[in-house]
């Protein structure tokens, strides 16, 4: 089921409806029962119903084996037999999202949510391994927790220990919770809909040719593309916690404001927090972390960053993008102490919001970078980008009206996109200065508040690109 | 005691804030239904919606200039009409234009309306009836203008709906049909008025610049004095003012054209059984339904007739129609008014027709019997 859709908000509502309205004791398998239903909407996820309950019952019975078992060989082996089992599902889907990927079968055969519940699954048994999360004894949460349907299309990537409690716990209804979760999700959709697929249109049609269109355009499309990732999938993540909050389940924030980060590594604290804080937990620390020395440090956030990279499909390009980010990561941490001492002595850093805008700049510019190896077809397309980003700038001063006439044959039309980056851009100014919009517009009065719903509603309505495609997280 | 009205009361209060809320939100989805019902660009709900306007500035009984350039799309607007012709006329006209001149000031009768259709085929008149049908608002009356090549079963015109025909033959007739139907999907309209994405593209559409857009316009004017072809409001056709003043030399003309190249009468040796068991099923099937069937033999131009009966061997197909049908129409006592035969309709010559294949007006008040609609058995048979 798409999330920005009618037919999830009908959903949503009559599952919250039915929620509330049930007794206390049987909300949580009413809520199994709307993730199975909604996993199962789209007829395409029927065959691989089977093997998100296949995995889920063999983790939970080897969640309880770990648990129970007190020779330590049956442990580990049963830990490793949950390691292969939950790689090979996610090695499945990688293969036939890379390999298949361009033929019509391809929307048919990778499992939808199998990273999820793979990442979740393989996080619980691993916690309960650690002792830090005890086994779980009832199937229908362990269940619930696999296929929570607000997290199974893009995550947020959730750990047993947040949300099983709050499975059990009593939850009543909360007005200011439920309008909270529901203007949440408001505010996903207009991320999504309005801005990101706006955007995505400009984006897809350069990165579709890259080689016929020169530096200027090409380098709008980059930076947009940057704009339009941290939109698409930050919306996911709105819709997601909104939905859950409509049922009272706190899910954690997956991006902070990313895009106002002063430096690489705030950056990646700020962005995919889930998926970054459960490889830092589940294979930065295994690895060794920072324990071993500042080489093995760097050594192991590339290999990490590279991981990552190939999770997302086995293609140079991912891999690429996943050990620049490493290198990046690795490069700034070793360069901090020095370039503190240039800042010191930087004229422009005395004016602390000038410095943090310098920073984030730089900061975006340095990730851009490195997407342009994510979004590109393949790697000689990503080389003939970085080709093309020097040539063609005579165009922009000489031949103003080519360059606004290429624009606008890639997309940029009409002043609908300059009003939808302007806002945009506003949002992230208020925000730069630490002031969360989407909370603002709950905290303001009644009388001006829903003139603003309002309007967003009718910005989506008007605006808003309807069926053009699903998340972009939504393949991995 | 205090703990259960303070629950009660926050739960009172929370109710009502999030009926309050419901209450603010509901205008917006219903304005989008609103508009995707009203605007309906893609015609789901009541037909294509440039066909739309015009099928009901027609409706509206305005005559309108511009409509020949719509003749591939007559078939469109006829479901228009149907769907929206409110109330269903006593008296609707199924056919060709050969049967176009039948109007209200013909038949003088207000409650009149003409559906016939350009290359109107028998898959026409009995798709037509079955719109009337389907959509349960079948007249009292229908004036089927049967021309000859109904009974002549390869004659189907491209642009006829072949589905809907099928649909009837199956449904109605329970006839078997070579042509698949497919049933009407509801659930795609009925999505696309909650749709989102239907209603920008409604927006669009009721936003876009028609200036200078050659569109069917309302007849400014006087009617008879146009110099194009006028869609009546009561769905009848009148050709321009040159058409219908040329000269009795030019008309021969035309009629000595169809002489060898007689529209769907060559090669055509004699009637199909299949078409006339077809009709026999379709008579039936409307009596069943309770509605008056009235047949009209439009004439053809004596130089074409003439022409036929001297070579008999060759149109045995079309000289045989008109006993068959006559015949048939006794079984199932329907009228029969008028005759492919000019001579065999009273006051009839070569001036009354336009072409070789068309009469005028005045033929068809001529056949009914009567200017002034004095035929009181006519009238009878139309059910006053």
């Amino acid at each position: 089921m798409n999330f920005v859709s009618l037919s999830f908000l009908l959903f949503l509502f009559v599952a919250a409806v039915c929620y509330y309205v049930m007794p206390k004791i049987t909300r949580p398998f009413w809520m199994l029962a709307c993730s199975y239903t909604f996993y199962l909407y789209d007829p395409e996820n029927a065959p691989f119903v089977a093997l998100l309950l296949g995995m889920t019952a063999a983790t939970y019975l080897l969640g309880l084996l770990i648990q129970i078992c007190p020779v330590k060989p049956v442990r580990i082996a049963a830990v490793a037999a949950a390691v292969l089992g939950c790689s090979g599902v996610l090695g499945w889907g990688l293969y036939l999202h890379t390999a298949i990927k361009p033929t019509a079968l391809a929307g048919l055969m990778v499992p939808l949510g199998s990273s999820y519940f793979t990442f979740a699954a393989l996080g619980y048994i691993i916690d309960v391994y650690r002792g830090k999360t005890r086994a779980e004894r009832n199937p229908l949460y362990y269940a619930l927790f696999v296929s929570f349907f607000p997290c199974i299309v893009t995550g947020p990537i959730e750990r047993a220990g947040n949300l099983l409690p709050q499975f059990k716990r009593k939850v009543t209804f909360d007005y200011n919770r439920v309008s909270g979760g529901m203007f949440r999700i408001l505010w996903g959709c207009f991320k999504k809909l309005v801005i990101a697929d706006t955007i995505g249109g400009i984006v897809g049609t350069v990165f579709g040719k890259p080689a016929q269109y020169s530096g200027p355009i090409l380098l709008i499309a980059c930076l947009l593309f940057t704009y339009q990732l941290y939109c698409d999938f930050s919306a996911a993540s709105d819709i997601a916690i909104g939905a859950a909050a409509v049922f009272g389940i706190e899910v954690m924030e997956n991006f902070t404001r990313p895009l106002a980060a002063s430096s690489y590594t705030e950056l990646w604290r700020r962005w995919h927090i889930s998926l970054s804080s459960w490889f830092r937990d589940y294979l930065y620390f295994p690895l060794g972390g920072s324990r071993k020395g500042k080489l093995r440090a760097h050594v192991n956030q590339v290999i990490v960053f590279s991981v990552s990279g190939l999770w997302h499909g086995l293609t140079p390009g991912y891999l690429i993008w996943g050990l620049l980010n490493g290198v990046f990561l690795a490069v700034g941490k070793e360069t901090s102490a020095v370039r503190g001492r240039i800042a010191a002595r930087n004229p422009l850093y005395r004016l602390s919001a000038l410095k943090s805008v310098i920073q984030a700049v730089i900061v975006y510019l340095l990730f851009t970078a490195t997407l342009v190896f994510f979004r590109a077809a393949s790697l000689s397309d990503a080389a003939v980008i970085y080709g093309g980003l020097w040539q063609g700038w005579d165009v922009v001063f000489s031949q103003s009206s080519r360059f606004l006439s290429s624009l606008s044959a890639v997309g940029w039309k009409d002043a609908v996109p300059w009003i939808i980056l302007g806002g945009a851009f506003g949002v992230e100014l208020l925000e730069f200065w630490r002031i969360p919009v989407n909370q603002l517009i709950r905290r303001i009065p009644f009388f001006v508040r829903w003139p603003l719903y309002y309007a967003l509603i009718i910005l989506i309505g008007f605006y808003g690109q309807f069926g053009s495609s699903g998340f972009i997280y939504q393949q991995y | 005691m205090k703990r259960f009205f303070l629950t009660a009361g926050s739960r009172l209060l929370s109710a009502v804030r999030l009926a309050v809320g419901a209450a603010l939100l509901a205008p917006l989805p219903l304005l989008m239904v609103w508009y995707n019902y009203t605007v309906d660009c893609s015609g789901f709900f009541q037909g294509d919606a440039y066909l739309r306007e015009v099928g009901n500035m027609v409706l509206e009984g305005k005559d309108i200039v511009g409509y020949e350039k719509m003749n591939d799309q007559q078939r469109e607007i006829l479901k228009i009409f149907v769907n929206n012709i409110d109330p269903v006329p006593d008296v609707i006209a199924l056919g060709s234009s050969r049967i176009m001149q039948l109007s209200r000031d013909v038949l003088h009768i207000d409650s009149f309306f003409n559906c016939s259709v350009t290359g109107g085929d028998r898959a026409d008149v009995m798709g037509t009836f079955y719109l009337f049908d389907r959509e349960d608002r079948l007249p009292k009356t229908f004036i089927i203008g049967f021309d000859p090549w109904l009974l002549r079963s390869d004659i189907i015109d491209k642009r006829t709906d072949k589905e809907l025909y099928a649909e009837f033959l199956e449904k109605c007739l329970g006839v078997p049909s070579d042509v698949e139907y497919v049933e009407t999907d509801d659930e795609e309209k009925w999505l696309a008025l909650y749709s989102p994405e239907y209603f920008q593209n409604n927006l669009s559409y009721a936003s876009r610049d028609t200036t200078g857009v050659d569109k069917p316009q309302v007849v400014e004017g006087d009617v008879y004095q146009q110099t194009t072809e006028v869609k009546r409001g009561d769905g009848s056709l009148l050709y321009d003012v040159n058409y219908r003043n040329r000269s009795q030399e030019e008309r021969d003309t035309d009629a000595l054209f169809q002489c060898g190249n007689f529209l769907y009468m060559e090669d055509y040796d004699e009637v199909d059984q299949e078409c006339v068991e077809l009709f026999d099923k379709f008579f039936a099937y409307a009596q069943e339904r309770g509605v008056n069937i009235v047949i009209m033999l439009t004439p053809y131009p004596p130089i074409v007739y003439d022409y036929c009966e001297e070579n008999a061997e060759d149109y045995g197909g079309f000289l045989d129609t008109e006993p068959t049908i006559r015949e048939l129409a006794a079984k199932y006592d329907i009228p029969v008014y008028g005759s492919y035969d000019p001579d065999k309709i009273e006051g009839v010559t070569k001036a009354d027709f336009y072409d070789g294949l068309h009469c005028t007006a005045e033929a068809v008040e001529k056949i009914i019997g009567g200017e002034d609609g004095e035929n009181e058995q006519f009238m009878h048979d139309l059910g006053y």
